[in-house]
C-alpha cells in the first residue's frame, strides 16, 4: 500500500516536474490541434488550412537571438526565395524575447504568408510557424496573433522555482 | 732630258688615276639616278590602277595587258587599305601629291582621275598608325556607355512584380523588352536608368542586384571609321564603274557588292551599339538565390533549417 501512494506520487511529481511539453500554446477557436505529430511538437489547422505550429529544437544553446534570426532569414529568403516582409520585435507570454519574421511566398501561381517566431529558451529554440494562403490567412489573421500571443516558453509552476523555468505542462 | 722625261711620266700617272676615279663617279651617279627613277616609277606600275584604255602601258605589251585584266580587282583592294588612312588626314593627302608628280612626270599622257591615283600609290600601314588618333578625340569626350542591370527578386506576388516593373518602365519612357513566367526585361531611356532602378527597387524584397557600366567607346570609333571608310569606297567604286570598260566593270560590281554588303553589316551594328547606348536594360528575375548561395556559402549544419517551410508546415497527413 505505500509503496503504491509511493509510486503515485512520484507519478504526479514527475508529471508536474518536466515530462510534459516544454512550451505552451492555446488553441484559438476555429483550430483544431493534430495529434501524432512527428516533426512538430504542436500543431493546429483551420479548416481552410492556416496552419499554426510549434518545433523546439532541444539541446540548442550555441547561438543567440540574433544568429538565429539571420541563420533563418538567410535560409529563407536567399535559399528558398522567401520574401521578408516584416520583422518585428516580440515578447512570448512570459516575456522571453524573440523575434517574429513575416514571409510571403508563391506556392505554384498562389501567394502565401509563412510567419515564424523564434526563442531561445531553455538551452532550446522554440520555432512558431504560422502559414497558409494569403487570402485566407487574412481572414483568420486575429486568430493567428491570438494564438502567437499565447505563447510560453518559460512557465511557472506550483512545484518549484527550480522547475518552473523547465516545463509548460498543462493543469 | 732624261730627267725632264721622267718629271712628265710621273704627273701624267697621278693623274690617270683621279681622272678614273672621276669616270666611276659619274658612271655611279648616272646608275643611282637611275634606279632612283625607277623606284619613285615602280609604285605608279605595280599600284595596279585601271589603266585607261588609251594608256600607253597597256598596248605596250602582252604581259602588261593581261596583269591589267587582273587589275580592277587589285586596285579596289588597294584602295580599301588606303582610303581607310586617306579620309583621316591631311598628310596623306600631302604624301599622295607628290607620289602623283613622280609618277606623272615620265608618263604625261595618260588621263587618270586624279583622286585614285594618290590612294594607289600610298602605302597603309606607316600612316595607318597616326589615323585614329583624330577620329577618337571626339568619341572620347562621349558617354559611350551600356548600362544593364539585372534584379533577383523572392518569389510573392510574381504576376503583380512583372506588372509593376512594366508599369514602371512605360512611365519612364521605356518599353517591355521580354516577359517569360518569372522573368522580365524592360528597356528604358539612359537618362531614366536610375530613376527607374530606385522604383524597381521598391516593387518587392531584391535578394540580389547586379548593375553593369560598359565602356564601348573603342568599338564605336572602330565601327565608325569603319562605315567612313566604306562608304568612301563604295562612292569610289561607283565613280569607277562609270568609267570602267565591261570587262572592268564586271570585278568592280563583284567588288562593290562585297562593300555594300560589309557597308550594310557595319551600319547594322552601329545601330545596335548605339540603342543599347541609348536604352538601358534592366532584366528582373523572380527566383531564389539558392544554387549560387550554397555553393558560396558556408552551409550551416542544422538540418531543422531546410525543414523551415511551407509546404513542410501545411502537409498535415503526418503520423507517427
Amino acid at each position: 500500500m505505500n509503496a503504491q501512494k509511493l509510486a503515485v506520487v512520484l507519478a504526479l511529481i514527475a508529471v508536474v516536474a518536466g515530462c510534459g511539453r516544454p512550451f505552451d500554446v492555446k488553441t484559438a477557436p476555429g483550430f483544431v490541434p493534430l495529434e501524432n505529430q512527428t516533426t512538430y511538437d504542436y500543431r493546429a489547422t483551420t479548416p481552410e488550412g492556416v496552419v499554426v505550429a510549434v518545433r523546439v529544437v532541444d539541446d540548442e544553446k550555441r547561438g543567440d537571438l540574433a544568429f538565429w534570426t539571420q541563420a533563418i532569414t538567410l535560409q529563407l529568403r536567399d535559399v528558398a526565395g522567401y520574401a521578408l516582409l516584416d520583422s518585428v520585435d516580440v515578447r512570448s507570454r512570459d516575456g522571453t524575447q524573440g523575434k517574429l519574421l513575416k514571409f510571403g511566398h508563391d506556392e505554384g501561381d498562389k501567394p502565401f504568408a509563412y510567419w515564424l517566431s523564434i526563442y531561445p529558451a531553455q538551452g532550446r529554440l522554440f520555432l512558431v510557424e504560422a502559414g497558409g494562403a494569403k487570402d485566407t490567412f487574412e481572414r483568420a489573421r486575429p486568430s493567428v496573433e491570438w494564438m502567437l500571443a499565447s505563447v510560453r516558453v518559460r512557465c511557472d509552476t506550483i512545484v518549484s522555482p527550480v522547475l518552473a523555468s523547465r516545463t509548460c505542462n498543462r493543469w | 732630258m732624261r730627267s725632264g722625261t721622267t718629271a712628265l711620266a710621273v704627273p701624267s700617272r697621278f693623274l690617270v688615276l683621279p681622272l678614273i676615279v672621276f669616270l666611276a663617279t659619274l658612271a655611279g651617279c648616272g646608275g643611282a639616278s637611275e634606279s632612283k627613277s625607277y623606284a619613285v616609277q615602280s609604285p605608279g606600275t605595280g599600284g595596279g590602277y585601271p589603266a585607261s584604255p588609251t594608256s600607253p602601258r597597256t598596248e605596250s605589251s602582252g604581259g602588261h595587258a593581261a596583269a591589267d585584266v587582273g587589275a580592277p580587282q587589285d586596285a579596289v583592294r588597294t584602295v580599301s587599305a588606303n582610303r581607310r588612312v586617306a579620309l583621316d588626314g591631311d598628310d596623306d593627302e600631302v604624301a599622295f601629291q607628290s607620289a602623283d608628280a613622280n609618277r606623272s612626270a615620265p608618263e604625261p599622257a595618260p588621263p587618270r582621275p586624279a583622286p585614285s591615283q594618290p590612294q594607289a600609290t600610298q602605302p597603309g600601314p606607316a600612316t595607318k598608325a597616326e589615323k585614329p588618333e583624330p577620329a577618337k578625340e571626339p568619341a572620347q569626350t562621349r558617354d559611350l556607355v551600356i548600362y544593364t542591370a539585372r534584379f533577383t527578386m523572392a518569389v510573392y506576388l510574381v504576376d503583380q512584380g512583372l506588372a509593376a516593373v512594366e508599369k514602371i518602365a512605360r512611365d519612364n519612357g521605356g518599353f517591355l523588352g521580354q516577359k517569360q513566367d518569372r522573368e522580365i526585361t524592360v528597356r528604358v531611356p539612359r537618362g531614366r536608368f536610375e530613376t527607374t532602378l530606385a522604383a524597381i527597387d521598391k516593387i518587392g524584397d531584391v535578394l540580389h542586384r547586379e548593375i553593369q557600366a560598359q565602356d564601348v567607346t573603342d568599338e564605336h570609333v572602330d565601327l565608325e571609321i569603319r562605315i567612313k571608310n566604306s562608304r568612301a569606297m563604295q562612292k569610289r567604286l561607283t565613280e569607277l564603274l562609270a568609267k570602267a570598260s565591261v570587262k572592268e566593270a564586271l570585278e568592280i560590281e563583284k567588288e562593290l557588292h562585297r562593300v555594300t554588303q560589309e557597308l550594310e553589316l557595319l551600319e547594322g551594328r552601329m545601330k545596335v551599339l548605339k540603342d543599347k547606348i541609348a536604352l538601358s536594360t534592366i532584366t528582373v528575375v523572380f527566383t531564389p538565390r539558392g544554387a549560387a548561395i550554397q555553393t558560396a556559402r558556408v552551409r550551416l549544419p542544422f538540418p531543422w533549417l531546410a525543414a523551415l517551410n511551407l509546404p513542410s508546415l501545411l502537409s498535415l497527413s503526418e503520423d507517427k
